[in-house]
């Protein structure tokens, strides 16, 4: 499913949703704003977030576009979804 | 009259249990590893098993014993009938510590030291201290905690020392106001239906590998050599390069070395580099008991070339999260763990040509960084040190404590020689960027 009119926060809290489902314990959630690694995702965790990005706005990013700027929390990676759904839509 | 609790055996625990089948003599028991815990300072022994007794108080799956099950049912762990729980006991030794290939040899001999889970518990404590002239210049001891794989996976074993420490500083009863939390893993829980479909695909990539020849350079070796290891320790680099931290990566360059290292022995043809994927969630320490992995099977098809090597194993390892194979092969082996243990190895995809299904790498990740000290010593260092099956009889394990980046190689005796040791080593640190070795390579009795 696509959703280009989605806003970079909207992104953002379905990504927080996602990891706090799926990723993190029940019992420690991601805070918005908090950086992927102080909160522990891994490289298997960010896998899966991809592969939730993939699922949920229809493509997969490129191994060239993972720098520190774009995966260093759900807000980054949610800016550059946003500015992606743009460019295609 | 209180119930004995039982732990039943989660998936990834039949799994290993079964490859046990294949060492030594067949029986069960051998398949140890060790958490090594580096303190600069001398831990009380009495406190120690104060806080054991207070977790057996809470817990007695310390000092359980594994029964089977039945073909209807399959094993368990269960405490004793007859007698109260009692922790098992913190063993002190006196050694020289400042010498690296003396601590080398006890551990390996503990390593070789078989723990029975049918009769003993499967968890056993030392104590390493320096003998008393030492301690005038040096306080380095070091805490060993031993245990019988399928029991629990490396991080399970961490967060026991977590919650032990808490335990002997604490009013235990403050410990968890809040309630005993879940120590062990869940069992699976699902409808039948979805558990089915996931174990009937799991299967199939299982099966994928059943004539996947070895490709290891140090098969086959006599399943009763003694169990060797080396250990590395490299300051982190101040600077990290984020990819280098990736599992691929790593997984990469551990693959790159063996080929390069071991090629006329293994030949040109691609192999395969078994994973252990821990599946639990993060930011809580979570059970203690149980093992909550799954198996990947990575296909290595040898290039050179590091960037394009991480390249295709993220597609190999995106396609398998995809596909959803590794829920798949948890509840394959979930399906099968009902087996009687001779079955159980049957059932157990390659185990028993290729010889895959074991460790071959692992990247066990940070050591706690919550817990810089332990029974109120600072932890100098802290690293795994596991033994490998006779296949693949040879094991590469990176983990980080603090500042200290360690490379464990394990191995078979007779299976390799010190010369390719020191050239996996010297490989695989070069390719992460780790420089300068901090531990002195032992030269005891490794050949």
């Amino acid at each position: 499913m696509t959703a280009p009119t989605q806003t970079t926060v909207e992104i953002a809290d379905a990504i927080v949703e996602f990891i706090n489902a799926e990723i993190m314990a029940s019992s420690s959630p991601l805070q918005p704003g908090i950086a992927f690694e102080d909160a522990g995702v891994d490289s298997m965790a960010l896998m899966k977030i991809l592969l939730f990005v993939e699922t949920t706005y229809g493509f997969w990013i490129p191994d060239e576009d993972l720098t520190p700027a774009v995966i260093a929390d759900a807000t980054c990676m949610a800016r550059y979804i946003e500015a992606h759904l743009r460019s295609k839509s | 009259m209180r119930r004995t609790p039982r732990l039943l055996l989660n998936a990834a625990d039949a799994s290993l249990l079964a490859l046990d089948r294949f060492m030594d003599s067949g029986r069960v028991g051998k398949n140890l590893v060790h958490l090594v815990v580096e303190l600069d300072g001398a831990p009380d022994p009495a406190t120690i098993q104060r806080g054991l007794d207070r977790f057996v108080g809470v817990t007695p799956w310390a000092s359980s014993r594994l029964r089977r099950g039945g073909p209807l049912f399959p094993p368990y762990w269960i405490a004793s009938r007859k007698n109260a729980p009692e922790a098992p006991p913190v063993v002190t030794h006196t050694l020289d510590t400042s010498d690296r290939s003396t601590i080398d040899t006890f551990l390996e001999d503990r390593l070789d030291d078989r723990i029975d889970p049918f009769s003993q518990a499967p968890v056993r404590f030392d104590l390493i201290k320096p003998t008393a002239q030492q301690r005038l210049h040096a306080q380095r001891h070091l805490f060993v905690l031993t245990w019988f794989h399928p029991l629990m996976d490396p991080r399970g074993a961490e967060t026991f020392l977590l919650h032990l420490d808490r335990l002997t500083t604490e009013d235990a009863s403050q410990v968890w106001p809040d309630g005993v939390p879940n120590l062990a893993a869940p069992a699976r829980s699902g409808p039948l239906r979805k558990e089915l479909q996931q174990a009937r695909s799991g299967k199939r990539y299982l099966d994928s590998f059943r004539d996947c020849p070895p490709r290891c350079p140090s098969h086959p070796v006599a399943p009763s050599a003694p169990a060797r290891f080396r250990l590395a320790t490299f300051p982190a680099p101040a600077e990290v390069d984020r990819k280098s931290v990736e599992m691929t990566w790593r997984l990469a360059v551990v693959g790159r070395t063996i080929r390069r290292v071991f090629g006329d022995r293994i030949g040109t043809d691609p192999f395969v580099l078994p994973i252990s994927v821990d599946l639990r969630k993060k930011g809580e320490p979570g059970p203690v008991f149980g093992n909550h992995l799954s198996l990947h099977f990575a296909k290595f098809n040898g290039s050179d070339d590091t960037e394009e090597n991480v390249k295709e194993l993220r597609t190999q390892m995106i396609d398998v999260m995809r596909d959803g194979r590794l829920d798949a092969t948890m509840a394959a082996i979930h399906l099968i763990r009902g087996l009687p243990v001779p079955l159980l190895a049957r059932r157990m995809a390659a185990s028993t040509r290729g010889g895959l299904a074991s460790f071959h790498f692992a990247d066990t990740g940070d050591y706690r960084g919550a817990s810089p000290t332990l029974f109120g010593q600072r932890v100098d260092n802290a690293y795994h040190i596991p033994t490998v099956t006779p296949k693949p009889g040879l094991g590469v394990f990176i983990n980080r404590h603090g500042d200290n980046e360690n490379i464990v190689v394990g191995w078979r005796d007779g299976g390799i020689d010190k010369g390719e040791v020191d050239a996996l080593i010297a490989d695989i640190a070069d390719s992460l960027g780790w420089t300068s070795l901090v531990t002195p390579k032992a030269e005891g009795r490794h050949s």
